[in-house]
């Protein structure tokens, strides 16, 4: 059941992903929305269940790789789902170890612009993060890892007259877990950089 | 100039992260030096075994956690003294199990100048805490002799390991007293009046001993220093003795001389 559920997940993914600019193709899944541009009336569809962004993500705390979708609520609130994997082949875990993270980020502050359509956004947020593996005979913990970071934005299509605006993000997140902080606070012997870890991640979003 | 100074500030922030990248909290990713911490240990210990009985002292210490500054003044103040053999850690040295944990508790340890065994707690059991106290430890039931005493550490833990039964008949086969040594003694995290053990287990826990003649039994896990004989009333007069956490900063030293054990907690 959850390999379906992931299956499924991944496949609108990916479609969203290849027909990203093609938005007329979703029509099945959408209803449409007439919008009034340059004087001319344009049809656009209205998105129901399709994702907002999806990412894919390297390394912080939800697994060696990890793959996510998720929606922009509001525009200083955005939520993933992400999925992630760690193995011998990937990451060098002895037991392989599945993640389920649902990750909230926060736009700190509205876009800086550095150059062109390329701007920066500094974030901050809380991601919920279970694991799962397979031989387990025991609890597997849940574990907050609050982050701070920025996402480095390109927009491709940033009319704001359109519904839907279409950008790259490549984000960098500096993470830990609710315990290692804990521990971090508690003892003199646990410094910051024992604790504290980076991770990389690239965001497609079409809103 | 903003810019600058957030690179800066980034650079700064990155090059205190030791270890970049964290991939999962349960990772079962052990190097290769650190493996079978416990075999290693139980080399060295075996190394210096007489093969007859004399006289000798073991520290004990347990519940270590994550007071890893007051385990880190332990270490210290045992590492000032040389008048015992080895050290017994009764587990607990983690709370969440995760890899960290394991590799910070590791790293304390290993200042040590004597042997130490670690056995598992309850803690251990957390997430995929069993597989990395496995591949960093070794096998949680060991029973090896020393100056013809006979040392038994038991994996006793019940609820963490959803519900399933210590594995009673390696501890019945371990505990006998089958080539004459002079002593038996067991060693696990969870005395067995605490809560995790049912009834009866309990009873035939205390039988098992009382049957094999032995005195004492040392636990963890209660966060107190207990030494009573707890079962006077029902069977037998085993002594039972629980060790006090790492925050509470001592360790016990046991003299183990011909007739019997002598035991007295230490404050740092």
């Amino acid at each position: 059941m959850k390999r379906i559920f992931t299956i499924t997940l991944l496949l609108i993914s990916i479609y969203t992903l290849v027909n990203g600019k093609k938005r007329d193709s979703l029509n099945y899944l959408t209803k449409t929305d007439t919008l009034i541009l340059n004087n001319e009336k344009v049809t656009v569809p209205r998105r129901a269940f399709i994702p907002d962004h999806t990412a894919v993500q390297y390394a912080g705390n939800i697994g060696f790789i990890s793959i996510g979708v998720g929606y922009n609520f509001i525009r200083w609130y955005d939520m993933t789902l992400m999925f992630g994997l760690q193995n011998e082949f990937f990451g060098g875990s002895k037991e392989s170890i599945k993640m389920i993270a649902l990750k909230n980020t926060f736009n700190l502050y509205k876009k800086v612009r550095i150059y062109r359509d390329i701007s920066l956004i500094p974030t901050a947020g809380l991601s919920v993060n279970w694991g799962y593996a397979k031989n387990t005979d025991s609890y597997m913990r849940i574990h907050l890892g609050p982050f701070i970071g920025s996402k480095i934005r390109y927009d491709i299509n940033d009319d704001k007259r359109l519904r839907f605006r279409q950008a790259v993000e490549l984000y960098f997140e500096l993470g830990t877990l609710e315990t290692y902080m804990r521990q971090w606070i508690k003892n003199d012997h646990i410094n910051a950089g024992d604790v504290l870890n980076l991770a990389i991640g690239v965001r497609f979003c079409y809103k | 100039m903003k810019r600058i100074y957030f690179s800066i500030l980034l650079i700064i922030i990155l090059s205190a992260c030791k270890e970049m990248f964290d991939y999962t909290p349960y990772q079962v990713k052990v190097e290769e030096g650190d493996k079978n911490h416990n075999v290693k240990n139980l080399k060295r210990i075996k190394a210096k075994d007489a093969g007859v009985f004399k006289p000798f002292r073991i520290i004990l210490i347990g519940d270590t956690h994550t007071f890893y500054d007051d385990l880190n003044d332990i270490v210290s103040h045992i590492n000032a003294r040389d008048d015992f053999d080895f050290i017994i850690n009764l587990g607990d040295v983690t709370t969440k199990a995760t890899d960290h944990e394991f590799d910070w508790y590791l790293g304390i340890i290993k200042r040590l100048k004597k042997p130490i065994m670690t056995v598992i707690g309850n803690h251990e059991y957390l997430s995929t805490g069993p597989y990395i106290f496995k591949e960093m430890f070794g096998e949680p039931n060991v029973s090896f002799v020393y100056n013809n005493c006979k040392f038994v550490l038991f994996d006793d833990i019940i609820w963490d390991k959803v519900n399933s039964k210590p594995d009673f008949n390696w501890f019945r086969e371990s505990i006998k007293n089958d080539n004459n040594y002079t002593h038996v003694i067991p060693f696990s995290h969870i005395p067995p009046w605490d809560s995790e053990f049912s009834y009866g287990n309990e009873l035939i826990f205390n039988q098992m001993l009382y049957e094999n003649g032995i005195k004492y039994s040392f636990h963890g896990h209660l966060h107190e220093y207990i030494y009573d004989k707890r079962y006077e009333d029902i069977l037998g007069d085993v002594r039972y003795v629980v060790t006090e956490a790492g925050d509470d900063r001592s360790y016990l030293i046991v003299t183990v001389t011909e007739n019997d054990l002598e035991i007295e907690k230490v404050d740092i």
